[in-house]
């Protein structure tokens, strides 16, 4: 079993855990120019925190990938790639000025605890909440 | 055709026969080995990445509902029922260590009772799953090297 990966897993789920309880208070910034790596990059919201005297700052990035094609038109022009669209998510430490210091490695659990800091920044549980304890047949 | 008859029945034939029976019974062994070996390949290569893609959908769904554990139990039990069956599913496909923390898993999953047990445990769960799917892939990763 790959040790170090469970490591991660282990602290992403921790996380989450610390966020669906509200011990971990995320709050939404603008995406910042430099978490682009290539222009065509999108990143539509960025979320930070602090936690242990460390700022985290977690995103979905959408990026522009390749994949080699093979067909009878590549055997005479040479290498050909085909560009489609691809996601990840970054959980970053940031030092002073927001500079990125570590990059956490990328596990699958970093999608649900992004999933669970959005929940949470939209206020869902509050939301449900409200509409799930209001009862019709009481209003005017 | 006596003298046919004579070497056919001469014993040192006999030997030679013998030991030419018994090798074709290693090399038959030997055949059904790698045909059985090769067979569980292509089904972990068809199969395998399907039920870890469900699994990996299984436990998003899990994290997702552990937002309010009381008001989604229902949902719970029907993803955990799932995921108990891809669990089983997918021990049939491996071997070795593998399979045994998946069958370990599949007991946990069956045996968990959301209402009595509480979120604890799920969120351990919801850790094992992803520690399967990664240990998976890793084996997918090895498989890709020894064709």
């Amino acid at each position: 079993m790959p040790e170090a990966t469970n490591k991660w897993i282990e602290a992403v789920a921790k996380m989450i855990k610390l966020t669906q309880s509200g011990d971990l208070q995320w709050k939404v910034e603008p995406p910042p120019d430099e978490a682009k790596k290539q222009p065509d990059d999108r990143i539509e919201a960025v979320f930070s925190t602090d936690y242990l005297e460390k700022k985290l700052r977690i995103y979905k990035r959408t990026f522009k990938a390749y994949y080699p094609t093979v067909d009878i038109g590549v055997l005479l022009r040479g290498t050909s790639l085909e560009p489609y669209w691809d996601t990840e998510v970054l959980l970053e430490f940031l030092g002073p000025r927001n500079v990125v210091l570590w990059a956490f490695p990328k596990v699958d659990p970093l999608k649900d605890l992004l999933a669970s800091v959005q929940y949470q920044v939209a206020g869902v549980t509050d939301f449900l909440g409200a509409i799930l304890g209001e009862d019709p047949s009481q209003q005017s | 055709m006596e003298a046919i008859l004579a070497f056919l029945t001469s014993p040192w034939f006999t030997a030679i026969a013998s030991v030419a029976s018994i090798v074709s019974l290693l090399l038959s062994a030997l055949v059904l080995l790698n045909v059985r070996k090769i067979r569980s390949f292509y089904v972990f290569t068809a199969r395998v990445p399907e039920l870890v893609d469900r699994l990996k959908t299984n436990s998003s769904e899990l994290s997702t509902q552990m937002n309010d554990f009381q008001g989604f139990l229902p949902q719970i039990r029907l993803i955990l029922a799932d995921t108990e069956v891809a669990l089983h599913s997918l021990s049939k496909k491996l071997r070795g260590p593998e399979k045994r923390v998946v069958l370990a898993l599949a007991v946990r999953v069956k045996g968990y009772d959301p209402k009595h047990e509480g979120e604890g445990p799920l969120r351990d769960i919801y850790v094992d799953m992803h520690k399967v799917v990664a240990t998976i892939e890793d084996l997918r990763e090895d498989l890709k090297w020894e064709r």
